[in-house]
């Protein structure tokens, strides 16, 4: 493991221009890349399909040659070292299927001391620590005598994640690890790779769609977007600056609120009540286009007692228990 | 490794190796007293002069021939099916075989004149181990630039289906122009034949698939890297294109090798990989490679042992017994034990 020092770079990127050599022609897809990624830190690398991001991912990996420009790694240039000593320094988990279903998760697990291993592929008693280590680290010791066709989706892709760590290096890779989870895996997975940064002092960067999760999670974002050289920053000031919004030409989306813009039918109610009660019914009624103002002949008052209620208060007093109801109810009116 | 692995890849494959080794032996169409086979073995003389010599020179060189196919050919499949990813790849899809039906085809049919005359020296095996090896692994080298260019094994496969097609339609032109007795000659070698060697082509055909053996034994490492993927292998300090080399070489030296000497040997080496793999429950080719090794020695003995009719003069054709016989179990084990599909899928 290594030594926790947030001062130090674990993988830098000067200048780095990727995309396809075909023929004479170069075709550039992302270029003037200058880009860090410090011990310990989560970085997620966002951008809308078509950008770029797996062409950079894979050139970050030594898969594909830069067309100019370098990627440093451990203070040595990615093109200088070989395929087993890169082994040693990075870590992927990728989107590929495998045909491993009759190995076990412990087994699978074991793939990641490879790097370390000779032809006869003996497990030395470090290597066999470290597999427990991970397996331990990344949570998945209750279904690691499974055989990886019994495991869930969920638990395959941290089953991966632990094989990635059982791999010893600084820098850690993920491609979309939580395309086709379901959101408490989705969570789960981000939250782990969060607690494996703090604990082990790895890099990890996860290439993901998942806005929500990396606004909430990540030390530090790169966004890639067309036309323009990719951008690193805290999440919050890539919000607040619009770095975002411009990146993912948001539409019908106000991330500086978190919310849909919601289209106001003009049908103006007030509204009083506190905490989240009064939240959600803010809610209900501006996504069936409610516009909340002082200035209205419906008040809406949230009771928020033992029998949750509200009661719309207008020519004569009505009280639904239900906020299904009191939109119904809203609906029938003549604003 | 597993505690039940090593009692079945120590004690009971061997076990079983030996004592199907030692039936062999005995049975065939002149019966030989099984004390007697028993004395032969251990380097003495049989009571009868003819005795010591069927089974010194005629059911001991078969014996091991079978042997060496069953190793080679259910190794040469395994290889195939983890390189390119798919439970129905093995030498004969690819056409590996094929190539080597092919080189065979071209000196027995198209340069007999030129064989001909080194018959009588006692060189036609050799060069017909030459002719075979070489159709072989050109084969195997077209199949291996195809696979860098195409990313889909499905392609690879129909590919290599279609220069079975090819090389399959080479031979019957030369067929066509080809004397009955020439044909006759190429005709033998399809159907495939586990006797017939002297104890020189024997000690070639060992050392060649023995060197192929150890190569596979080499490549343990790379080839459970690739169950995963090639992506991860390499992330993994795996050369892929070392290891696809060196895998290719091995089944060419295995599967080229049994080929030139025995002939197209069907079946054993789609099918035998799969039975391992589900009898031994596993996907760690250092079990893997020894198992399926062991388990086709046993069906070969096994089917040697059915196509020489036991107390009869025939001797049907290898290549039609393996088939008939194993095909059968294979279903019968799949149906039982459940999915191969669990192998080729996350």
């Amino acid at each position: 493991m290594i030594e926790e020092d947030h001062n130090d770079i674990a993988l830098s990127i000067r200048d780095l221009a990727v995309g396809y050599r075909t023929g004479k022609q170069d075709l550039v897809i992302l270029k003037n890349i200058n880009l860090d990624l410090k011990h310990g830190e989560l970085v997620c690398f966002m951008g809308p399909n078509g950008v770029g991001k797996s062409t950079l991912l894979r050139t970050m990996a030594g898969v594909q040659n830069p067309l100019s420009g370098k990627v440093i790694i451990d203070h040595m240039d990615l093109s200088a070292i070989s395929t087993a000593e890169l082994s040693t320094k990075m870590s992927l988990v990728l989107t590929d299927g495998i045909n491993a279903g009759n190995m076990t998760g412990r087994e699978l697990v074991g793939l990641g001391r490879y790097p370390y291993l000779g032809w006869r592929v003996d497990f030395s008693n470090n290597d066999l620590q470290k597999i427990e280590e991970s397996i331990a680290l990344a949570r998945v010791s209750a279904y690691a005598d499974k055989k990886v066709h019994e495991l869930s989706d969920g638990q395959l892709q941290k089953m991966m994640i632990a094989r990635a760590l059982c791999q010893d290096t600084p820098v850690m890779i993920l491609d979309e690890p939580t395309a086709h989870l379901d959101l408490n895996n989705r969570v789960a997975i981000i939250n782990l790779l969060k607690d494996l940064t703090r604990k082990t002092g790895k890099s990890i960067l996860i290439a993901t769609h998942e806005l929500d999760l990396a606004l909430q999670s990540a030390d530090r974002l790169w966004l890639a977007g067309h036309h323009v050289p990719v951008l690193s920053g805290f999440p919050e000031d890539m919000v607040l600056n619009g770095a975002i919004d411009k990146v993912f030409e948001l539409k019908g989306f106000d991330l500086r609120t978190g919310q849909l813009k919601k289209k106001s039918l003009g049908k103006k109610v007030s509204l009083q009540g506190s905490g989240y009660q009064l939240l959600w019914t803010k809610n209900a009624l501006e996504r069936n286009g409610y516009e909340i103002s002082n200035e209205s002949e419906y008040g809406i008052v949230v009771n928020a007692s033992k029998n949750l209620s509200w009661e719309v208060k207008h020519k004569g007093n009505v009280v639904t228990n239900t906020l299904e109801e009191l939109i119904n109810y809203l609906n029938t009116q003549q604003f | 490794m597993d505690r039940s692995h090593t009692i079945k890849l120590t004690l009971l494959l061997p076990l079983a190796i030996l004592i199907l080794f030692i039936i062999n032996i005995s049975l065939g169409s002149v019966s030989v007293p099984f004390d007697e086979v028993l004395n032969v073995l251990s380097g003495g003389e049989a009571s009868k002069n003819s005795w010591t010599n069927i089974i010194l020179n005629f059911r001991l060189p078969k014996a091991t021939t079978a042997i060496a196919v069953g190793a080679s050919l259910s190794i040469s499949g395994l290889l195939m099916q983890t390189l390119f990813r798919n439970p129905l790849a093995g030498p004969f899809v690819l056409g590996i075989s094929s190539g080597a039906s092919l080189g065979v085809a071209l000196l027995l049919l198209a340069g007999i004149s030129i064989t001909g005359s080194l018959v009588a020296s006692g060189l036609t095996s050799w060069l017909v181990v030459s002719a075979a090896s070489l159709g072989s692994g050109l084969v195997l080298l077209l199949v291996v630039i195809v696979s860098l260019r195409v990313r889909d094994s499905m392609t690879l496969l129909i590919i290599g289906l279609m220069f079975g097609s090819l090389t399959g339609a080479i031979v019957s032109i030369l067929q066509f122009f080809s004397s009955g007795e020439e044909i006759q000659v190429y005709l033998f070698w399809t159907f495939g034949s586990l006797g017939g060697l002297n104890w020189d082509e024997i000690t070639a055909l060992l050392a060649i698939a023995g060197m192929g053996i150890m190569i596979s034994f080499i490549m343990v490492k790379p080839l459970n890297a690739l169950l995963l993927s090639e992506n991860y292998a390499r992330s993994m300090g795996i050369n892929i294109k070392a290891s696809r080399f060196w895998i290719i070489i091995s089944t060419s030296l295995l599967a080229g090798s049994i080929t030139a000497f025995c002939g197209p040997i069907a079946f054993i080496g789609i099918a035998m990989p799969h039975l391992t793999r589900l009898l031994f429950n596993t996907s760690n080719h250092k079990i893997l490679i020894p198992a399926v090794a062991m388990s086709g020695v046993i069906v070969m003995l096994v089917c040697d042992i059915i196509s020489q009719l036991p107390g009869s003069e025939h001797v049907l054709p290898i290549n039609a017994i393996t088939s008939l016989l194993g095909a059968p179990v294979v279903i019968w084990v799949i149906l039982r034990r459940g999915s191969i599909k669990h192998s080729f899928s996350g």
